[in-house]
């Protein structure tokens, strides 16, 4: 037992209590539970942070493709401008080129979109795109037109300076000729060939202006200027026709004239040229160009910021939902560490409720119990845990006290019987020796006064009481040997077949005897019912004692009446039963000492012993014999005086079968 | 000698022990009465009070036992004399003690069986002075 305990509790000393246990696991579960509430929280605000990025990302593009289609949209629209006054034909192409490059940018950009949304606004800037492409290049027809129109107007210059170029070579060449001509200074002659050196100045001076107006011509663009110069070559090519009219040299005149006339042809070719290049370069037509541009260009823009406004306004609302979902989010977060943090304290406490506080409420009540000695069978402890193993153990307490006390009960009864028994033992002992006393008394007194003299009569008389006393001692002394070979079970019967009649008869004889001998006016009746059968089983010598005990107690307690022996049939519901009986007219017994007579060293009256004598125990023995032949030795109750003993034997003798 | 001879009273109800003391006191020359019971004892000293010089009693006796006897006998005023030697004769070695006897009002005992020198000379010694 000592050793199971220290087992148990080393194998408790290293394991920590289930109960604990149990709540460790709750607590991993909600630790478990809370961890997966903050994880799915933090991937919620992932996802949302996620889906902000997403927005973010998606706008972001449209965002810089409208900002890069309003900044192209801006180059292009200085680069329409270059177009327009562009003057050579790289230029135009370097520039036309640009803004091709420009439109392929921001269509390229607009493809690259993905928003649907966005698409249908760009679809607007692709219109708008288109439409300008479509100005720019008309602009750039105009441009390369114009161009194509002033490299002729500039091939035809080049061919109108041929003839004014032959005309200034002729009007040097003559001038020098007119220089070598002069001889004497102040000649009519020579004043004739200053006078023609006079004209050749004028037309010099004529060609020479021409010739510049035709340098002007080739630089300048701008149809204003280029009539203005014509006008002014005009002007001048009529002064050198007037000049040429009033020169003297006629054949020079003539080829002169000749000369400006193929020159003002040549110069009148030009006129188509510059019609046409004003038309093309006029303010009007590059304006409206231009302004269309420049609307369009506007259009752009204003579209551009559309998109934006409306990528704002999206990117706004999708931020609007990103804090509300992130606000969601939050709330979703709170209340989930809220709610893990409500079921633990539920958990904890119905754990601490229902697993221990109530148990263990339960168990010290049944502790309670115990200790105030109720040892009834009380409510278990549920769980197979400590504290269910507790209860348990404490059950299987309750058991063993309950045992305990049981075998405390049957030791304390034992212990009493045992010390009752001892001291009837002693009380036996003291009454035995009493006993044997009084007729050794009787004997050593007589045997005295047989030493110390008396005649012979009177010592044979001593003699006699002497020898009766003795005989009282020997009884007693049998008594006492029975008694405790009854009690030591080494008493053997031999059951026999005894005729009841003729041993009711010896009996009868015996009793006759005695009375007399005591002197008692005592009559003795034997009855014997017809239907007892002859024989009854028993063992002779052991239910003769049994009777002698019977009639010795029924003469000691009668002093006067009758003593009746006899033998009858009783029926009862299991069976017939043979009866021998003793009954006196004597003291009696009352009812509730029936029992108490059979008791061994027990008499209904202590000193009724000494009265009559006998150690008390032939009742105790008779009874006890009977016992051991399987019959039963019992007092009857009876009316009137005396005490009657029955003796009932079921063991009848087949053959012998009661004759109803 | 009959003069001086001592009556006992002797309170016994085994018939047996009644002859033996009978004849013991025969034999020893005692003027005696023989009471088979308590009441036949307390009788015979109402009768007469004076008589005995000693009583000799049995304790286990049907009806009054030999110490209620001997109670009764002292609590009466001087009827027999208070200094009447009374002595306890028993087998019952209980009452073989002397503070024992007289406790309960006896002046002694004699143990059963009785040894007749120590009888004559309690008889002598308690009836002749």
């Amino acid at each position: 037992m000592n050793y199971y305990h220290q087992d148990e509790s080393r194998c408790h000393g290293t394991q920590p209590l289930k109960v604990v246990q149990k709540l460790r696991m709750g607590f991993i579960a909600i630790a478990g539970l809370s961890l997966c509430s903050a994880l799915l929280s933090l991937i919620v605000i992932n996802k949302i942070e996620n889906g902000h990025t997403e927005i973010s990302t998606s706008a972001l593009p449209i965002l810089l493709v409208s900002d890069r289609i309003s900044q192209d949209a801006f180059e292009i629209a200085e680069l329409a401008n270059q177009l327009i006054q562009a003057d050579n034909l790289e230029t135009l192409d370097r520039i036309s080129g640009q803004i091709e490059n420009r439109e392929d940018d921001i269509e390229a950009s607009v493809l690259n979109l993905d928003s649907a949304d966005a698409k249908e606004l760009f679809q607007n800037v692709f219109n708008t795109l288109s439409q300008l492409r479509l100005i720019l290049q008309q602009t750039e027809a105009v441009s390369r037109q114009t161009f194509n129109l002033r490299t002729e107007f500039r091939q035809s210059l080049e061919l109108a300076r041929l003839p004014i170029r032959d005309l200034s070579n002729q009007s040097k060449a003559r001038q020098t000729e007119l220089g070598l001509g002069i001889t004497h200074p102040m000649s009519n002659e020579t004043m004739d060939i200053l006078s023609e050196m006079r004209r050749q100045n004028v037309i010099a001076g004529a060609i020479e202006n021409m010739e510049d107006g035709l340098d002007r011509l080739q630089v300048t663009s701008l149809p204003t200027d280029i009539s203005r110069i014509q006008a002014e070559i005009s002007f001048n090519l009529q002064e050198m026709f007037t000049a040429i009219s009033r020169l003297d040299d006629t054949q020079y005149g003539q080829q002169l004239s000749d000369a400006s006339i193929q020159f003002y042809d040549t110069l009148q070719e030009l006129d188509p040229f510059q019609a046409r290049l004003r038309l093309l370069e006029s303010e009007e037509n590059k304006d409206a160009l231009l302004s269309q541009t420049l609307d369009l260009i506007g259009l752009l823009k204003t579209q551009t910021t559309q998109i934006n406004e409306f990528q704002g306004e999206r990117v706004a609302a999708l931020d609007q939902r990103l804090l509300r979902l992130s606000n969601i989010s939050i709330f979703i977060m709170i209340s989930a560490a809220t709610i893990a943090a409500l079921v633990s304290i539920l958990f904890i406490f119905v754990v601490v409720e229902r697993q221990i506080n109530r148990r263990l409420i339960d168990l010290s009540k049944n502790v309670e119990q115990i200790s105030n000695d109720n040892l009834n069978p009380q409510p278990s402890i549920p769980g197979s845990d400590e504290i269910g193993k507790l209860g348990t153990s404490i059950e299987k307490l309750r058991r063993m006290t309950l045992q305990h006390r049981l075998m405390e009960q049957k030791l304390v009864e034992a212990k009493t019987e045992a010390e009752q028994s001892e001291r009837v033992k002693s009380d036996f002992l003291a009454m035995m020796s009493h006993e044997v006393r009084t007729p050794l008394n009787t004997i050593m007194g007589l045997f005295q006064l047989i030493a110390i003299g008396g005649d012979a009569q009177k010592n044979a008389e001593r003699a006699q009481v002497g020898i009766r006393a003795s005989r009282r001692l020997s009884q007693q002394l049998t008594d006492i040997i029975d008694m405790t070979r009854l009690e030591a079970g080494s008493i053997e019967c031999d059951i026999m077949h005894l005729a009841i009649r003729p041993m009711m008869a010896s009996w009868r004889t015996r009793l006759e005897a005695r009375v007399a001998a005591e002197e008692k006016p005592i009559k003795i009746i034997v009855e014997i019912n017809d239907d007892v059968p002859e024989f009854v089983l028993a063992d002779e010598y052991r239910l003769d004692q049994v009777f002698n005990n019977l009639m010795d107690n029924a003469i000691k307690f009668t002093d006067v009446g009758t003593i009746t022996i006899g033998a009858s049939v009783v029926h009862l519901p299991h069976g017939p039963k043979l009866k021998l009986f003793i009954n006196d007219t004597g003291t009696g017994i009352s009812k509730d000492k029936f029992d108490l007579v059979f008791q061994r060293f027990q008499q209904e009256d202590t000193t009724v012993t000494r009265k009559y004598g006998g150690s008390g125990l032939g009742l105790t023995i008779s009874r006890d014999l009977c016992h051991l032949m399987d019959m039963q030795l019992e007092i009857e109750e009876k009316t009137g005086e005396g005490a009657k003993f029955v003796i009932y034997s079921t063991s009848v003798p087949r053959e012998k079968a009661i004759s109803a | 000698m009959t003069q001086s001879a001592p009556k006992v009273l002797i309170v016994e109800d085994d018939p047996l022990s009644q002859f033996m003391m009978r004849e013991l006191c025969e034999e020893l020359g005692y003027q005696f009465d023989i009471a088979d019971n308590g009441e036949t004892c307390l009788a015979h000293l109402q009768k007469q009070p004076d008589r005995y010089d000693i009583i000799m009693m049995d304790i286990h006796m049907p009806g009054m036992s030999g110490d209620t006897v001997v109670r009764e006998i002292r609590q009466r005023p001087d009827d027999p004399p208070k200094s009447m030697p009374v002595f306890a004769v028993t087998a019952d070695t209980v009452w073989h003690s002397q503070s024992h006897c007289r406790n309960s009002g006896f002046d002694g005992f004699l143990a059963k069986p009785i040894d007749v020198e120590v009888f004559r000379d309690t008889v002598r010694s308690h009836a002749l002075r």
